[in-house]
């Protein structure tokens, strides 16, 4: 499968959800600005837990030369970077907003390791038996 | 701390190389900072920190019989590797539906039900929801593209995604969960996908930028007359050895 079916498919999927979910979501679906806007803060504040992690995940690197001190110093900057136009517009995550966007997280994880371990186990059902052509052979003889 | 230090740091071990210190230090530190947790819970006296940790050994629960009746479900079946025994596909698939019923007795919280819900579990579930609504669509468009006639597997996802558009319907309709939940739910979902590319961008671009600038370590010279006259003679030493 291409890598362009696959993202084509991936947008029309992704406009398909938004909107199935937009419909149950009814008259209380806020304002686009406030959907906008409340997805760029999320998104940087995802992309700054992933920096970080991806800098950690690096450590064990460290002993490897001068790339990996770059890199994790390049990562950490980023991290910081974010946190610091989080700040600018005045939205650094306090404890409870990390707590439901934790809660989420997990909830949103669950669900897509649910609908991953179906897929998977209903792919292993149809799977045929596969028969060995050795044994095949000699049966035939 | 444990929450928002403990479990990202524990992440971070996880994804070093097994050999490794730091993997090896993972189980223990996990296992560490979920009795911290589980200790937070119960000694709180009602804070977001408290309720967090609570779902979280909740969340710890369900995923873990989810993980043992996929496992079953998947290594159960016809598998290049399969080490378990046949009959425990029909296990699995019990543990599956046991993982969804608990969190569903959760959700309703029935009057029979001894479980206590804790707060912010509706934030919980239609996050849930969302998750499986979207990965469902998106993994049938994926079969369904891929061919093969795997029908079977069509037919689940399509059912799995309108099962949770309905049960979502459903949830609303009985005040369990409230529209904002949902989209809340949407919102981080689409804000957490999105910020995942713009690190995994950034990150991949920052790597090739340092390491296309890295220094080439220094090349062997090519070999000398000596050298080539040397192994000829080594070479013709043991083809002969060999016909002999």
């Amino acid at each position: 499968m291409s890598l362009r079916r696959l993202s084509g498919a991936g947008i029309g999927t992704a406009t398909v959800v938004i909107i199935a979910l937009m419909m149950i979501e009814g008259e209380e679906s806020p304002a686009i600005e406030d959907r906008l806007r409340s997805i760029i803060i999320q998104a940087l504040w995802t992309a700054m837990m992933a920096w970080m992690i991806i800098a950690g995940s690096m450590l064990g690197l460290l002993g490897r030369g001068r790339a990996p001190w770059l890199q994790i110093g390049g990562l950490l900057f980023l991290s910081l970077s974010t946190l610091g136009i989080l700040a600018i517009i005045g939205e650094i995550p306090t404890e409870d907003v990390l707590g439901g966007l934790t809660i989420r997280w997990a909830g949103l994880a669950t669900g897509a390791f649910f609908a991953i371990g179906y897929t998977l186990s209903t792919l292993t059902v149809s799977m045929d038996e596969e028969i060995d052509p050795l044994l095949l052979l000699g049966r035939e003889q | 701390m444990l929450l928002f230090v403990g479990l990202p740091s524990t992440l971070t071990l996880w994804t070093h190389r097994s050999e490794s210190i730091q993997r090896r230090a993972f189980i223990p530190l996990s296992i560490l900072v979920l009795i911290g947790l589980g200790l937070t819970s119960t000694s709180s006296t009602g804070g977001q920190v408290g309720g967090i940790a609570e779902i979280g050994l909740y969340v710890v629960g369900i995923v873990g019989i989810l993980c043992i009746g996929i496992y079953l479900m998947v290594f159960g079946g016809v598998t290049p590797v399969g080490p378990v025994p046949r009959g425990w596909r029909t296990t699995g698939g019990l543990l599956m539906i046991s993982a969804v019923a608990f969190g569903g007795i959760l959700t309703i919280e029935p009057e029979w039900s001894p479980l206590v819900t804790p707060d912010g579990w509706n934030s919980y579930a239609a996050s849930s929801i969302v998750g499986l609504i979207t990965t469902s669509l998106f993994g049938a468009v994926i079969v369904w593209l891929y061919g093969d006639q795997r029908w079977m597997t069509l037919i689940g996802l399509i059912l799995t995604t309108s099962l949770g558009l309905i049960g979502a319907l459903l949830l609303i309709e009985s005040s369990i969960l409230t529209k904002a939940d949902i989209s809340e739910g949407l919102t981080t979902a689409i804000g957490s996908i999105f910020g995942l590319l713009i690190a995994a961008v950034l990150a991949i671009g920052l790597m090739v930028q340092i390491e296309s600038k890295a220094v080439v370590p220094r090349t062997s010279p090519p070999l000398s007359k000596e050298e080539i006259k040397r192994m000829e003679q080594l070479i013709q030493a043991n083809v002969r050895s060999e016909q002999e």
